[in-house]
């Protein structure tokens, strides 16, 4: 493990998934596939269907019932507020795969978006491209993402603004790079000697062929964004309570801690259950769409 | 006038500052409805003069001097609207390779109707249509099926007739062939060559065939160019060339083909020794004098222009009487030659 933690580049948000992908790596691509999609098809329907699940209304209040243990009436148990864990634990699962999956989508399009320009129109584009991803890889993501939201302020938007500005680098020189290859091969020329217009031969013909890869480390990405948004929420700078969120339910429990694990344990074990799931997703993915890498 | 025209083409490529001169000083001439053959080694330059035609060539390469005009509009730097205008419409292009020239990812309808639209302006059902009947032309059996197909699911012979009918959807005027049966398997080569030149005749194309193999030249073209590092070292019409070559590369190229009578005897398949010269590093005077049995001093000095060795036969050679009437053995003068590789495209 420390040898994971040794080489990692940034922060605790990188940490994690490489840890499960080390742990997972024996299993077979179509095995990883199948598990990842069921455990995310699980949190996808219990988040769809939060409303219909949970037995209690998330937010109300209940002081007489506050830190109750797990048992049949709160399955989770109770926070301070007498809250029902469990229906927290599901409203939440709502509220974080729509901001991973949205937060990764705009850092996937940017990314990509940047990345198909940079490659294909090569010259000055290349350049400023390339540039501004090394001034923004030269800044730890989640310190900028915080500067901004401190200054922006705290919300949604915001929230989505600090995700794509640091995240988007990645895809942006994935696809760079497939377009330099495909820029190359024949089936460009004959487009071009077909007297079609670069942009159709940019987005019609080269992009389909080098998206893959890019879409591939979108469903990897959305266990980062998923841990990246919970350690910011954790921090206060995400969606702001009493709305259930999984790291801003951690921050809440962190004083009763010893007095009351089940408040702090079972968002966690969800965050866990998540990115693992995503993981699984992710590299099941990547051996289905790329069998020629082995 | 002729359809093309090319004149003292220049080609450079610019790679870390330095200049490398691909094309030097080609020019040729096209008639509508004609065929030209061009021959020469892989790295020679051939496919580098049909990229400059379409207007395809690399990043790094331009054109530094000479003229090209189709049907009297310069080619040599065209502007949007020329190219717009000429590419796939005028002048169509077949590659090497069938299988990567079509896009891996869109079905042959896709890539047909495609063409067809930005070509014609046609679309929808029409397009459709069309399609079916460019698929037809190229002769292809069951085209409802072929249609929906994806590259990869067709053979090299069938990916070749569904890019040849791509080339075509806008009935060109001239079609540019960059070794068009290369990559394919013998019988069917000879297949893919019948129909181009049928479907020249039909439609009333001119042929620019690029090919290192001069038999499949001999076979569909009426006339020969020989490529030689950049420049032409000898055209005239093809029955002329193969029976009275007057270049010492030329001899050489046709005497490296195997025929069934030469096999049997020992002198009868020569390899021309050594290897083309790069183009970081020409030869100052003629670039075949460092492998040419026949070399003298006045080789070595200044570059040899094509000339009129007899009607319609030009030659890029001082020796040409000679070669004429003795003509030239290779294989007895081993001279050590430069061993790295030309540079070029074709691979």
């Amino acid at each position: 493990m420390s040898i994971a933690l040794a080489d990692t580049d940034i922060g605790a948000g990188k940490v994690l998934p490489r840890v499960i992908r080390m742990m997972l790596g024996r299993y077979s691509g179509r095995s990883k596939l199948i598990a990842g999609g069921s455990i995310i098809g699980f949190v996808a329907i219990v988040a769809i269907f939060s409303h219909v699940i949970a037995p209690y209304d998330p937010i109300k209040l209940n002081l007489n019932a506050s830190l109750r243990p797990p048992s049949g009436a709160h399955l989770m148990g109770t926070d301070e507020f007498g809250r029902d864990v469990f229906s927290r634990v599901l409203y939440s699962a709502r509220l974080d795969l729509q901001i991973a999956a949205f937060g990764t989508f705009f850092c996937f399009l940017a990314g990509s978006l940047l990345g198909l320009t940079a490659g294909f129109l090569g010259r000055v584009a290349d350049i400023l491209i390339g540039r501004l991803i090394d001034v923004v890889i030269a800044f730890p993501g989640i310190i900028v993402i915080i500067a901004l939201i401190s200054v922006l302020g705290v919300s949604l938007v915001n929230l989505y603004i600090g995700i794509t500005i640091t995240g988007w680098t990645a895809y942006a020189r994935l696809v760079r790079g497939e377009t330099l290859a495909a820029k190359g091969l024949p089936y460009v020329e004959s487009a071009r000697s077909l007297g079609y217009s670069w942009p159709r031969i940019m987005f019609r013909h080269v992009m389909p062929n080098v998206i893959t890869p890019a879409f591939i480390f979108l469903v990897t990405d959305m266990v980062g964004t998923i841990l990246l948004v919970t350690s910011l929420s954790y921090l206060g700078l995400g969606p702001q309570p009493p709305t259930p969120e999984w790291g801003a339910m951690i921050a809440e429990a962190r004083p009763f801690m010893l007095q009351a694990w089940w408040i702090a344990l079972f968002p966690g074990l969800a965050i866990v259950l998540t990115g693992v799931g995503l993981a699984l997703l992710g590299d099941g993915l990547a051996d289905a769409l790329r069998p020629e890498q082995d | 006038m002729s359809l093309l025209e090319i004149e003292d083409l220049v080609v450079e490529f610019t790679l870390s500052r330095r200049r490398y001169r691909v094309l030097d000083g080609v020019s040729l001439q096209l008639e509508s409805g004609g065929t030209l053959g061009i021959v020469g080694e892989s790295g020679s330059g051939k496919s580098m003069l049909l990229r400059t035609i379409m207007h395809v060539l690399p990043n790094r390469a331009a054109v530094t001097s000479g003229r090209i005009s189709y049907a009297g509009q310069n080619l040599a730097r065209p502007g949007r609207e020329v190219l717009a205008r000429i590419r796939g419409r005028e002048i169509g292009m077949i590659l090497q390779d069938p299988m990567t020239a079509l896009n891996p990812v869109l079905s042959v309808e896709q890539q047909i109707v495609e063409a067809i639209g930005a070509t014609r302006g046609t679309k929808g059902s029409a397009a459709r249509g069309r399609a079916m009947e460019l698929l037809r032309m190229v002769e292809i059996a069951d085209p409802q099926r072929i249609m929906r197909a994806y590259p990869f699911q067709l053979s090299g012979g069938l990916a070749q007739r569904v890019s040849i009918a791509i080339a075509i959807s806008a009935e060109p005027r001239i079609l540019l062939a960059d070794e068009p049966t290369t990559a394919l398997d013998v019988t069917v080569q000879a297949q893919i060559l019948r129909l181009l030149s049928d479907l020249r005749k039909r439609l009333h194309m001119a042929l620019v065939l690029v090919s290192h193999d001069m038999a499949v030249v001999a076979q569909a073209c009426e006339r020969v160019a020989v490529m030689y590092a950049g420049s032409f070292v000898e055209r005239g019409a093809t029955t002329d060339i193969f029976e009275a070559p007057r270049h010492p590369y030329t001899v050489g190229l046709l005497a490296s083909i195997p025929t069934i009578d030469a096999g049997v005897k020992a002198a009868g398949l020569q390899a021309i020794p050594g290897t083309p010269p790069t183009f970081g590093d020409l030869p100052a005077g003629c670039r075949f004098e460092p492998r040419c049995p026949l070399a003298t001093d006045e080789c070595r000095q200044d570059r040899v222009p094509l000339i009129a060795a007899a009607v319609d036969h030009d030659v890029a050679c001082l020796h040409h009487a000679i070669v004429a009437e003795r003509g030239v053995h290779f294989g007895a003068n081993d001279r050590p030659a430069p061993s790295q590789p030309a540079v070029g495209t074709t691979q």
